[in-house]
């Protein structure tokens, strides 16, 4: 049962249905480090969620209802993660593991937008970021260059903020 | 004088030591420093003083390879001063690092170092009104330290790059030179005259005249003891090609080499540099003393380690200011160096690099079988930026960005994250009689004289075995002072 909550949590999460769909299709040999990391981050996600669930919440309102509202800021640090999500899936294990690593110790913590945004101070300290581009761990996300820790920064933010509802299907007769 | 060769009568042949075709900045450099220095000199200029389509429609050019008119568009002109009658007047040296071959780029190399183009560098600068040659940016000798720059001098992979502007009054070099000419007693000026066929004697190995048409049917002959094409890269190589009446394949071209090696810097916008320093001035010329600009390239040690071209990049007030996609993320996740606050609002500026293309081969110019109105062959060009060319600028413009970020600067937005996409050419046409030491790898020698004719010279940046990233007209007049120099010893 337990399991099937996370499941469902895996898909209702903005982003995370590409995520997990990516996950289901890729072949890959996940580091032990990476599988690890991604196996602490999803523990996360399904404590949170198994717990908003014992409050009777859904875990799509269970973020939603976090206490910060989402400013346009983060709307758009969660579409620049989901554009990572989406294209390039092969560097989703190793930005969730930099992303797992930075947020705080304690598990039962949700990924909400307070968490996400603690992280996101430690992901992004200049020195940090200016190592990895120096190191060559970057990447362009829909032209901006973001070394790896930013890039997983904005990873967390999509997991924090819901995906906007998808256009409701036109009735067949109506031209949009 | 200046005579207009329409008017003059039909067979006329003129007589002096020098004659020298093309008015633009490396004829007209050469030929008032050779009457400078005592020799008489006939400049033959195709156009009149002013533009005229009839005369500038003689410039069409068939295109293939990755030429199309864009690219070529507006980058030639015919007239007295010729394509510095619309340049941008930046100049800058060439360094060092430029005129050594590169192990990873093919054909790369000048056949000299700098120190033999290094006085004449200096009296380029003299004649053109910069108060001196300026190589590194400096902000101390500048005097600028104090001021925020947005270009630091060095940051990793990236050095900051100086040039100088040719002050207003010399940047058009017709108008400015134009009473010099018409009042020089050694110099003949022919204008409306358009060279068609350069006559060798029936050795082949010198040349005993030139002959030219006008537009009023007219044919003028010109005789000297040296000739000079300085008509431009496409230009001189067809002028070589089409005087094929005595040695096949045209002149100087025993190695099929003429035309070979075309270059240009192609130029795109890169994207847009975000500002997050929010002490960075939005120009890159806050702070700098009247025309001068700085700007970024590549140093050599980044260059070697990555076996890159050169390039260079510039950025510029970008307008209408509109927001970038994803700006409000960008800007959350950059966090300004040390104590500073996070800017208020977005600034951000235009990227435009130029880079170097390799020498290749197969970037040629050749002749159609198209007649232009003085029925002479058109040229055909076939432009021809190799994968590693674009490798090259793909990978410089990746270091950029990450230098730029390093530094605290700001935040890069490619346009084109799969590497730039030619969408400019620079107008700066260069390489199709390549200067060489053994004939065999090139057209010209190190003088710019034609390996395989006694008398006939080259000037101009169809020189340029190599095109380097800079500008290339400081470059073009230092080699006329140097050729000048050279062709005067011969006339002594
Ligand atoms: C838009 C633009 C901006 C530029 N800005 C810069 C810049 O900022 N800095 C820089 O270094 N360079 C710049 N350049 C390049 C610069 O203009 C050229 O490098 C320079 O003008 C070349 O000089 P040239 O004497 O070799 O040829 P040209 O200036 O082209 O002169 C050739 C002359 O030969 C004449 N001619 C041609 N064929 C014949 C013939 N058969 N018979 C008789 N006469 C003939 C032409 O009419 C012309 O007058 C720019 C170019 C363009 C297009």
């Amino acid at each position: 049962m337990q399991m099937q909550s996370t499941n469902n949590t895996s898909r209702g999460l903005p982003g995370h249905a590409a995520h997990s769909g990516i996950q289901g299709t890729r072949q890959h040999n996940a580091s032990m480090a990476g599988a690890c990391s991604r196996r602490r981050f999803l523990c996360r996600t399904a404590i949170s969620v198994t717990a908003i669930a014992a409050l009777g919440v859904t875990p799509f309102n269970a973020v939603r209802a976090a206490p910060v509202t989402a400013q346009p800021a983060d709307l758009e640090l969660a579409a620049l993660g989901r554009w990572l999500i989406d294209n390039k899936p092969e560097l989703v294990t190793r930005l969730e593991a930099i992303a797992n690593d930075a947020l705080p110790s304690t598990l039962d913590q949700p990924i909400d937008l307070p968490s996400a945004s603690a992280a996101k101070a430690r992901l992004t300290q200049h020195q940090r970021v200016a190592d990895e581009l120096a190191r060559g761990d970057f990447v362009f996300a829909d032209g901006w260059l973001l070394s790896h820790s930013e890039a997983a920064a904005t990873l967390l933010f999509a997991l924090a903020v819901p995906a906007p509802a998808p256009a409701a299907a036109l009735p067949a007769n109506v031209q949009p | 004088m200046i005579i207009g060769g329409a008017n003059v009568q039909d067979g006329r042949t003129f007589e002096a030591d020098v004659c020298i075709v093309g008015s633009g900045a490396a004829g007209l450099t050469l030929a008032l420093d050779l009457a400078r220095r005592g020799a008489s000199v006939i400049l033959v200029e195709s156009g009149g003083m002013v533009f005229q389509k009839q005369s500038n429609d003689l410039l069409d050019i068939e295109l293939g390879g990755q030429s199309t008119p864009a690219l070529i568009a507006g980058t030639r002109e015919r007239f007295f001063g010729g394509t510095t009658n619309h340049w941008g007047g930046v100049c800058r040296t060439f360094d060092d690092f430029e005129f050594e071959p590169h192990p990873w780029v093919p054909n790369s190399g000048w056949p000299f170092g700098l120190d033999a183009l290094d006085p004449y560098y200096t009296a380029a600068a003299a004649l053109l009104g910069l108060p001196e040659v300026r190589r590194t940016y400096d902000p101390e000798a500048l005097g600028v330290a104090d001021r925020p720059a947005l270009v630091r001098p060095t940051e990793r992979d990236l050095q900051a790059a100086i040039w100088r502007r040719v002050p207003l009054e010399r940047v058009r070099m017709g108008p400015w030179r134009k009473d010099e000419v018409s009042s020089n007693p050694k110099i003949q000026c022919v204008v409306h005259t358009t060279i068609a066929q350069i006559h060798p004697g029936p050795s082949g190995e010198k040349i005993t005249s030139m002959e030219g048409r006008t537009f009023s049917g007219r044919t003028l002959h010109f005789r000297a003891r040296d000739y000079v094409l300085c008509t431009g890269a496409v230009e001189n190589a067809r002028l070589l090609l089409a005087s094929d009446a005595v040695v096949p394949h045209g002149l100087g071209n025993e190695h099929d080499l003429v035309g070979r090696y075309f270059m240009d810097h192609p130029a795109n916008v890169l994207g847009q540099l975000l500002l997050t320093d929010p002490d960075a001035p939005a120009s890159q010329e806050e702070h700098l003393a009247e025309n001068e600009l700085v700007g970024w390239t590549t140093t050599p040690a980044a260059r070697r380690a990555h076996k890159l071209q050169g390039f260079m990049s510039w950025v510029f007030p970008r307008r209408p200011p509109e927001k970038l996609p994803y700006e409000l993320a960008i800007r959350e996740l950059v966090q300004p160096l040390g104590q500073r606050q996070k800017p208020s609002s977005s600034r951000y500026l235009n990227i435009v690099i130029n880079w170097e293309q390799s020498p290749n081969p197969l970037s040629r110019v050749t002749l159609s079988p198209k007649l232009d109105a003085l029925g002479i062959r058109k040229p055909h060009l076939h432009w021809a930026v190799t994968a590693e060319d674009l490798a090259s600028a793909k990978k410089s413009c990746e270091l950029f960005s990450v230098a730029v970020a390093r530094a605290g600067l700001g935040r890069v937005h490619l346009e084109e994250v799969a590497g730039p996409v030619i969408t400019m050419g620079g107008g700066h046409q260069m390489g199709t009689t390549r200067m060489s030491i053994a004939p065999k790898d090139g057209v010209t020698d190190v003088n710019g004289r034609v390996h395989s004719l006694d008398n006939l010279f080259v000037g101009g940046s169809s020189l340029f075995p190599t095109g380097g990233w800079q500008h290339p007209t400081f470059s073009i007049v230092a080699l006329a002072l140097r050729q000048a120099d050279f062709l005067s010893s011969r006339h002594r």
